[in-house]
């Protein structure tokens, strides 16, 4: 693999974030350093091994659908932005 | 500094427990050394209510009642940790003002064991680097040479034990957060099996390796820290069902039959002489203990840097999606709600945090999942699978615990990729979700401490402290101290 900065814009605006034109440049040069040593996973020899997920394999771990009482003012409290009991956001529809 | 502070935690307790020691004389003596050393070094500390607390503990001994194990004893936690109405930052611009709303389970723990919880350390933001220096707080410093990395990412617990601040402190390690510091610093660090420690209150970085563990100066100690953490909690849906122990009665007995594994794969090329050195002298020493050593090879291991750097970067892209500047922390407002997002993640992550969440949305776009993601799942599958074949064979796994000593800060700073081959020892327990122990095995010429790690099948804690105390005890590295102590 190989990366420029498109490629690593388009990267940032998947994972919402807002890089300078340096930063582009320094994280394309980067990646390519670090894919290069992450593509030596291709030589692994894994025909027929199943995936690891949860290292002592646990499966889906039930419990009873109870709601537990909390103070949601606690919650509001840490917001940057807040209107009564919301939280307060940019408009999403036009 | 007050020779209070060179007690072990163990005796500290049991002295405040008998009524022979005052918890709050113990924590003032920590709050002067604190005041004394920390000048420096960014960590955050809560004084007086950390004194109130300590004499509410007395005041349970004066009545006859008793704390707990960790009565009076004060602990410091990583700055990932949540303790209701404290501020909890991560390191990080984009947690600025935040306060934890509950406790994390290991924090009700210690509450609940009579712990005077005393501060919050310095690390890599998010938990992400192998130095400390990815901090919007600033590097820490390493107690034996203050031109050098404390290791990381919780670099600032474990510089706070050795610089004598705190008997203990807690850390997380994902891909080796708590061992390396541990080695780098000269203290004990454990990482205990996945799903030991409950992880309710830990800020999520990667959620199939993240454990929390202790620090400490001594094996012994860590174990009791261990004792009260441990066991199973209905808030964390990957804790183990497995009953708590006493891990300090676990670190008697001797070592005779032992059988200890080398896997090949630690003594190779580029493995620092004096740090190759001091391992060796290390088996020496476990062969006089009564351990027999044998040679076991973890082929995969190999593939281990690698493949964290799939596995880590993948969870930490989604478990970090919640920072987006709507229900905590800073916000930057942009044009839309979309360019909010942008500029809020923009601003408030610092730079390796933004390269690994870019990595991991990466590995699991459109089109690489299965080459990338897939492919990194099924050699930790293995990897596991080469554990259990050297268990078959050995007992314990031995290695050296990072491959060279503290590095200089600004060193590895600008090559990403040098940083992540810090952990290359210490990431395979993390993937197979194995307890590793790190502990002092000797000193550089240029006096820096070197670490040696120990691993053990899952839940096997207890064969691991009792070989790692033992070593202590006769090679007695763990009794230096820092010159700045």
């Amino acid at each position: 693999v190989s990366f420029d900065e498109k490629d690593v814009a388009k990267i940032a605006r998947l994972a919402r974030l807002a890089l300078s034109p340096e930063e582009l440049h320094r994280y394309a040069q980067q990646f390519d350093k670090i894919m290069g040593h992450v593509d030596e996973l291709k030589k692994a020899q894994t025909e027929g091994v199943p995936a690891t997920a949860n290292p002592m394999g646990a499966k889906n771990v039930m419990r009873e659908d109870a709601a537990e009482p909390m103070d949601g003012e606690a919650f509001l409290a840490l917001a940057p932005a807040r209107e009564a009991s919301f939280f307060k956001v940019r408009k999403v529809i036009e | 500094m007050s020779a209070l502070l060179d007690l072990s935690a163990v005796e500290m307790a049991a002295r405040v427990r008998a009524g022979k020691l005052k918890a709050e004389e113990l924590t003032k003596a920590c709050l002067d050394r604190i005041a004394q050393t920390s000048r420096k070094q960014p960590s955050f500390f809560w004084g007086e209510e950390s004194l109130a607390r300590a004499r509410e503990i007395d005041k349970q001994v004066q009545a006859g009642r008793d704390p707990g194990p960790l009565a009076g004893v004060p602990v410091a936690l990583k700055d990932n940790l949540l303790y209701e109405g404290h501020r909890v930052g991560c390191a990080s611009k984009i947690l600025e003002g935040y306060r934890a709303p509950y406790n994390a389970t290991v924090v009700e723990r210690m509450l609940g064991a009579g712990a005077v919880l005393i501060g919050r350390t310095n690390m890599d933001e998010f938990a992400m680097g192998s130095s400390t220096e990815n901090s919007a707080y600033g590097p820490t410093r390493n107690p034996w040479d203050a031109e050098r990395v404390p290791g990381g990412s919780s670099g600032g617990s474990a510089a706070a034990v050795a610089a004598r601040m705190v008997p203990l402190s807690l850390g997380s390690d994902t891909g080796g957060s708590i061992r390396q510091p541990a080695a780098l610093c000269g203290i004990a660090g454990l990482k205990p099996t996945y799903g030991l420690v409950s992880r309710w209150g830990l800020v999520a970085f990667a959620s199939s390796l993240d454990q929390i563990g202790p620090f400490a100066r001594t094996t012994e100690d860590a174990a009791l820290l261990l004792s009260v953490l441990a066991g199973w909690d209905r808030k964390d849906s990957t804790s183990a069902k497995v009953e708590a122990r006493d891990y300090v009665a676990d670190c008697k007995g001797d070592l005779n039959g032992l059988r200890i594994g080398l896997p090949k794969e630690a003594f190779v090329d580029g493995l620092d002489p004096e740090v190759a050195e001091a391992v060796r002298a290390s088996v020496k020493a476990y062969e006089k203990l009564g351990a027999k050593f044998v040679d076991v090879s973890l082929p995969n291991t190999r593939y281990g840097v690698a493949t964290y750097y799939i596995i880590a970067p993948s969870e930490a892209s989604a478990n970090l999606a919640r920072f987006d500047g709507v229900r905590f922390g800073a916000r930057k407002e942009g044009a839309d709600l979309l360019a909010s997002y942008e500029s809020t993640r923009g601003a408030g992550f610092g730079p390796e945090v933004k390269r690994r969440i870019m990595l991991g949305t990466y590995a699991l776009s459109s089109g690489y999942y299965d080459a990338y993601y897939g492919q990194a799942q099924r050699v930790r599958t293995l990897v596991s699978r080469d554990y259990a074949a050297a268990f078959e064979q050995a007992d314990l796994l031995l290695t050296p615990t990072a491959p060279t000593p503290a590095f200089k800060l600004g060193e590895k700073a600008d090559d990403p990729l040098q940083m992540y081959l810090n952990d290359v020892f210490t990431i395979p327990a993390n993937l197979a979700g194995l307890p590793g122990l790190s502990v002092p095995c000797g000193f550089s010429k240029s006096g820096l401490p070197i670490g040696l790690q120990l691993q053990a099948p899952a839940f096997q804690e207890a064969r691991l402290l009792r070989a790692a105390a033992r070593y202590e005890e006769a090679a007695g590295w763990s009794s230096r101290a820092p010159a700045s102590v």
